[in-house]
């Protein structure tokens, strides 16, 4: 055992404990703090117990997120840049256009490779225009069915053209997958790819290898090939 | 001219990252949450067990740090200790609203941290410190581990560990504080010169 510094006090060993995993409360934990202020074999040792009750944390084993993960991050965060300044952001409050940075988004979708783009590429008609390099557009459309919206999917245009789609209580309790479908202006449809909604909830996006002015519509599909919701793009 | 694929945000250190999300760089932001995002969801997993609980904690961890990156000071910690104290923060506020019942000692996740299952390609392993503190970890009584678990990673007092554990308050705390002060001498006799 390794002491190259004076022992703590024995009668604040275990708070001193507590104190550094964070689970002592009420006047013990005051007092200790009060105490720790003026004593330097008391503080030390408390320092020491913190560090390894923070490098405690790091041992938890990784875990890959659900996909899309990033993205809605991202989404939380410009929504609570362009809302609420300071505080509790909201969760998943609808943006409005302009609060998108389309550079954040392309930033992040430039990671993304679903094989829905390949499978959009692959159903485009040769000879199509490229997309603008420069003056990026973004299209807004509602996710409706029946007449209630249930979210919204963005389309930009720009060297690296893209796709998003938010979801908004679109069904009951419970997780469930659904698939992102698009029809093309010459009549062919693709499938973009899948993503989960949790609750009702969720919001998803890929990169595009078609001009976004390309594309007509967006279909929001159940596992089962029910249409769940459109958006005229 | 082909450009790299790889952005300077991609490499950048996590103070530069967290000093660019600070001044609205939203690539930086991107970047820290790709490059901590599984650790982050995977300390929520670990201690609520609900993948989708932990999702929803995991993003409240990363809107918190960007939101907050502003006040984050390197000198009183790494960036990823920050990052991971706020996510076990907000697990246990969690599972202290949602899930009021108590803990099955049995079922404890990362009371079997030690386990030697963890993949050896885990990048947090090949942190020398790291590994010496996973070691160490499995070399305690399993009584103290668990103690130490529970206090760490659920946020349990020692009288909840009292209770959970079916053993007497002045017992809870000597695990508590055996277990930790074991593993702080075995992490410094291994870096004492």
């Amino acid at each position: 055992m390794r002491r190259d510094h004076p022992m703590p006090c024995p009668d604040r060993h275990d708070a001193l404990a507590e104190l550094a995993l964070g689970t002592l409360a009420g006047q013990e934990r005051s007092d200790v703090l009060a105490h720790v202020a003026r004593c330097h074999a008391c503080a030390l040792e408390l320092s020491e117990l913190s560090r390894i009750t923070d490098d405690l944390l790091q041992l938890a084993p990784a875990a890959s997120p659900p996909v899309g993960f990033e993205l809605r991050v991202v989404e939380r965060v410009l929504a609570c840049s362009t809302s609420a300044p300071t505080g509790r952001p909201r969760r998943r409050k609808r943006h409005r256009l302009a609060s998108w940075r389309p550079a954040a988004v392309a930033a992040l979708l430039a990671a993304v490779v679903g094989t829905g783009a390949g499978l959009l590429a692959a159903s485009t008609t040769a000879g199509k225009a490229p997309p603008a390099a420069s003056r990026p557009v973004t299209l807004s459309a509602s996710l409706a069915r029946h007449g209630r919206v249930f979210g919204h999917v963005r389309v930009s245009s720009g060297r690296t053209p893209w796709l998003f789609v938010t979801v908004d209580d679109l069904t009951g309790p419970g997780s469930r997958t659904v698939i992102c479908e698009v029809t093309l202006v010459d009549g062919t449809t693709a499938k973009l790819g899948r993503f989960r909604l949790s609750q009702g909830y969720g919001s998803w996006g890929v990169p595009l290898a078609a001009p976004a002015d390309s594309l007509r519509r967006a279909l929001l599909v159940g596992t089962d090939g029910s249409v769940l919701a459109s958006a005229r793009i | 001219m082909v450009r790299p694929r790889a952005t300077s945000s991609d490499e950048a250190p996590d103070e530069a990252l967290l000093a660019g999300m600070a001044l609205g760089d939203e690539r930086a932001g991107v970047a820290f949450v790709r490059r901590y995002q599984r650790r982050v969801y995977g300390l929520a997993l670990g201690i609520l067990r609900d993948p989708g609980m932990a999702e929803d904690v995991a993003q409240d961890a990363f809107v918190r740090a960007w939101t907050h990156a502003s006040v984050f000071d390197p000198r009183r910690g790494a960036a990823a200790t920050w990052l991971l104290t706020i996510a076990r923060n907000l697990s246990i506020d969690a599972l202290r609203v949602r899930r009021p019942e108590p803990i099955d000692p049995g079922d404890l996740a990362f009371a079997d941290l030690a386990s030697g299952e963890r993949l050896p390609e885990d990048a947090v392993l090949a942190d020398e410190m790291l590994a010496r503190l996973h070691d160490a970890l499995a070399g305690i009584p399993e009584a103290q581990r668990r103690a130490v678990a529970l206090a760490a990673f659920y946020g349990r007092s020692a009288q909840e560990i009292a209770e959970i554990e079916s053993v007497p308050l002045g017992t809870a705390k000597s695990r508590i504080r055996m277990g930790l002060t074991k593993l702080r001498d075995a992490v410094s006799v291994e870096e004492a010169p």
